[in-house]
């Protein structure tokens, strides 16, 4: 009766026994070594790696030669004292053998400390050439702190000869209607701040041919307005308007003129975009007068026809690259790609891969311009512009550029502090032109020492823009990091 | 008879579950006082320590800190020890930080090939995205580190976790960074600047890649004191 219950519990026992066993898992890991855990595989085979990488080369020759030291020394028969086969005379370690300055001739009179050992000797020229080695680093150091010391200096120490002339008159004159503007002397006109900049380069354009051609704009989108039944109070009505006029063909009745006035659409002038050949290829008048344009004259233009009826964008920055923006009825904000005559989204602008978050939180990309920043930015290709024009044309400046500073932001950032030069060059090129023009300006200023300069407007502008940027911008240099 | 009986399993059974209940409560009290404490600056900082206790909580205490701990000094061994093969080709000052963190990154994404004492080559393969249930909606323990380390499969929450305390262990300077449903890493080098490292793929993307591929609204990135591609003031 009992032996069968017994057997069962016995069975029953094995059964949990079996179970209870630990079941190695092969699916993942070693299937080598399945008996052990994946912790101590681990640690097991990162010791042996780390025993491998630590392996040490025999500094000794005791470590060298093993076997020349394994056994017993080899007892052998007292020498004679007093001569080399004495055993105390034997020399044990090479290295602390003293040089018998006495008997032996000197190998040259340079060598005084014939006294010590090579080790010591050793020992003290590499003492010697630590020390140089580390008063070269402090040089060096001190070489760098000097330069970012004076780059980083607020202020410009030397006094340069004003320079006069009638090819620098018109930047003089373009300058100071800017600085009227930013200083709440006078009344903000963007019309005559583009003016301003764009006759001080192109000499064949006159304020009435350019205020002509930009009231034939303003007429003709309100008669568009009034043709479509707009209310001229609504912002997305004139916007729409200005788009329509500027990316569509229109034919209205403009009362003014007496007659019907067609419009073409505005297109982008492939050639020479950049301006690198001609500069008034990025204006407005260029545009106007063309009905061709590119990234910064179309934008431009935009906003001096919003100025004009009073509609409400703004302009803003994108790598190399600038755009309109508006708050449309609902609050959302709309952005007009007017190079290629569409609506886009703010993503649009992210997927080109150029921007960083960084960037945008300082507000250095995608962020609506207000009024002032967008006069800093006409300033800006005023200064640029002046830059440019002087190079060009020899006599005009008495110094010469050095090699180092062909670009044109390498002028502007030699009297301004970097954060400036930051905010002038990023409105122009985009912020990685922020980091080159710091390289090349501690390359310049470790090896080039600085040339006399006699010319005294673009410090004047540069000054302007430094004061009025801090005054009005609010910008330090933290809020640029690359 | 039977009725009392029954009344005495009822009991102790009700009681018994009753207990469990409250000790539970009691592991998220612990887990939160300590955190706090960690917060106030009482007790030292440490990721690693902070991850294990939110995970234990949930365990209800069930793990060991000096096993999980062993777990990752091995990891940070290998990163080390990786490290010190080198093969970086990179030029700058800040070489060896460079160094440690390409290394944390071969050893979390990265098969290697490693000879052990006994000349056996031993293939370490690299951590995997666990593509079922990676919300965690059946089984929480998706998020958690101590699954990754013992299944080598983790989601966007665990992995970057598990990076940034291995990088703490070697002296790797990382910053966890979130964007909406999404857990990564921000690292700073000289040559590149702000950069992004991508667990769950491997990749390095721009921060485009992240806003886009999660959708992050503008205005959350503008907004101050966001949390979205959020990068320290000090590096």
């Amino acid at each position: 009766m009992r032996t069968p219950v017994i057997s069962f519990i016995i069975l029953l026992l094995c059964a949990f026994c079996a179970h209870a066993q630990q079941i190695p898992d092969l699916s993942t890991g070693d299937h080598y070594l399945p008996y052990m855990t994946e912790q101590k595989k681990q640690q097991q085979i990162t010791d042996g790696y780390l025993n491998a990488a630590k392996k040490k080369y025999p500094q000794t020759s005791e470590e060298l030669y093993p076997q020349l030291y394994t056994g017993k020394p080899v007892e052998l028969p007292p020498g004679v004292a007093g001569t080399s086969a004495d055993p105390t005379n034997a020399m044990k370690r090479y290295g602390i053998v003293q040089m018998n300055t006495g008997n032996r001739p000197v190998a040259y009179s340079g060598m005084s400390d014939l006294g010590q050992s090579i080790e010591q000797r050793n020992m003290s020229t590499i003492e010697a050439d630590m020390k140089g080695y580390n008063e070269r680093i402090q040089q060096q150091q001190q070489l760098i702190d000097d330069a970012m010391k004076e780059l980083y200096k607020p202020e410009i120490n030397y006094h340069l000869g004003l320079h006069n002339g009638v090819k620098v008159d018109p930047f003089i004159k373009g300058q100071q209607t800017l600085e009227a503007m930013l200083n709440g002397t006078e009344k903000t006109d963007f019309a005559k701040a583009v003016f301003a900049v764009e006759s001080a380069v192109d000499k064949t354009l006159t304020w009435n041919e350019f205020n002509s051609m930009l009231q034939d704009g303003v007429q003709t989108i309100g008669a568009l307005m009034k043709q479509d039944k707009l209310s001229p109070t609504d912002n997305l009505a004139k916007v729409m308007a200005i788009y329509r006029y500027m990316a569509d063909t229109t034919k209205v009745f403009v009362a003014s003129k007496e007659k019907m006035v067609v419009s073409k659409p505005m297109l982008y002038d492939f050639e020479d975009y950049e301006a690198k050949k001609d500069l008034t290829k990025v204006f407005v008048s260029k545009l106007m007068r063309t009905g061709t344009g590119q990234c910064m004259s179309l934008p431009t233009l935009f906003y001096l026809y919003a100025k004009a009826i009073n509609a409400n964008v703004n302009l803003v920055f994108a790598p190399e690259h600038s755009y309109i923006t508006f708050k449309d009825n609902i609050g959302n904000r709309q952005n007009i790609e007017l190079t290629g005559r569409m609506f886009t989204t703010t993503d649009f602008y992210w997927q080109t891969g150029f921007i960083k978050s960084e960037q945008v939180k300082s507000g250095i990309y995608l962020k609506p311009l207000t009024e002032k920043e967008v006069l800093v930015h006409l300033m800006t290709t005023l200064a640029r512009a002046y830059v440019r024009h002087s190079a060009r044309m020899k006599g005009l400046c008495k110094w010469q550029p050095f090699q180092d500073s062909t670009h044109p932001t390498i002028y502007l950032r030699t009297c301004l502090p970097s954060a400036i030069i930051a905010r002038c060059t990023r409105i122009l090129y985009g912020n990685t032109m922020y980091s080159v023009c710091q390289k090349q300006n501690l390359r310049a200023m470790k090896n080039v020492s600085r040339p006399k300069r006699t010319c005294t407007l673009r410090l004047i502008i540069l000054k302007k823009i430094l004061v009025m940027m801090k005054c009005l911008t609010g910008l330090t240099s933290n809020g640029l990091t690359v | 008879m039977r009725i009392f009986i029954t009344l005495i399993i009822t009991l102790t059974v009700s009681l018994n579950g009753f207990a469990q209940n409250k000790s539970a409560k009691q592991n998220y009290f612990n887990a939160y006082s300590e955190l706090e404490s960690m917060l106030a600056g009482q007790q030292p900082f440490s990721f690693k320590r902070a991850v294990f206790i939110t995970e234990n909580a949930f365990l209800e205490g069930q793990l060991n800190y000096s096993d999980f701990q062993k777990q990752i000094d091995a990891l940070a061994r290998l990163t080390k020890a990786v490290a010190e093969s080198d093969g970086l080709i990179y030029t700058g000052s800040d070489r060896n930080q460079v160094l440690l963190s390409a290394s944390v990154f071969r050893v979390m994404k990265d098969s290697l090939s490693i000879l052990t004492n006994d000349n056996r080559t031993w293939t370490k393969l690299p951590y995997t995205y666990d593509m079922q249930d990676f919300w965690g909606e059946k089984e929480w323990t998706k998020m958690f580190v101590t699954k990754l380390l013992y299944d080598k499969t983790g989601n966007c929450h665990s992995l970057p976790a598990l990076y940034k305390i291995i990088a703490d262990e070697v002296g790797s300077k990382t910053w966890l960074s979130l964007a909406p449903n999404h857990t990564y890493i921000k690292q700073w080098s000289e040559k590149v600047g702000w950069y992004n490292t991508e667990l769950t793929t491997g990749t390095f993307p721009f921060d485009k890649d992240i806003k886009c591929g999660t959708a992050t609204s503008s205005l959350n990135l503008l907004r101050k004191g966001c949390i979205w591609i959020r990068f320290p003031q000090e590096r």
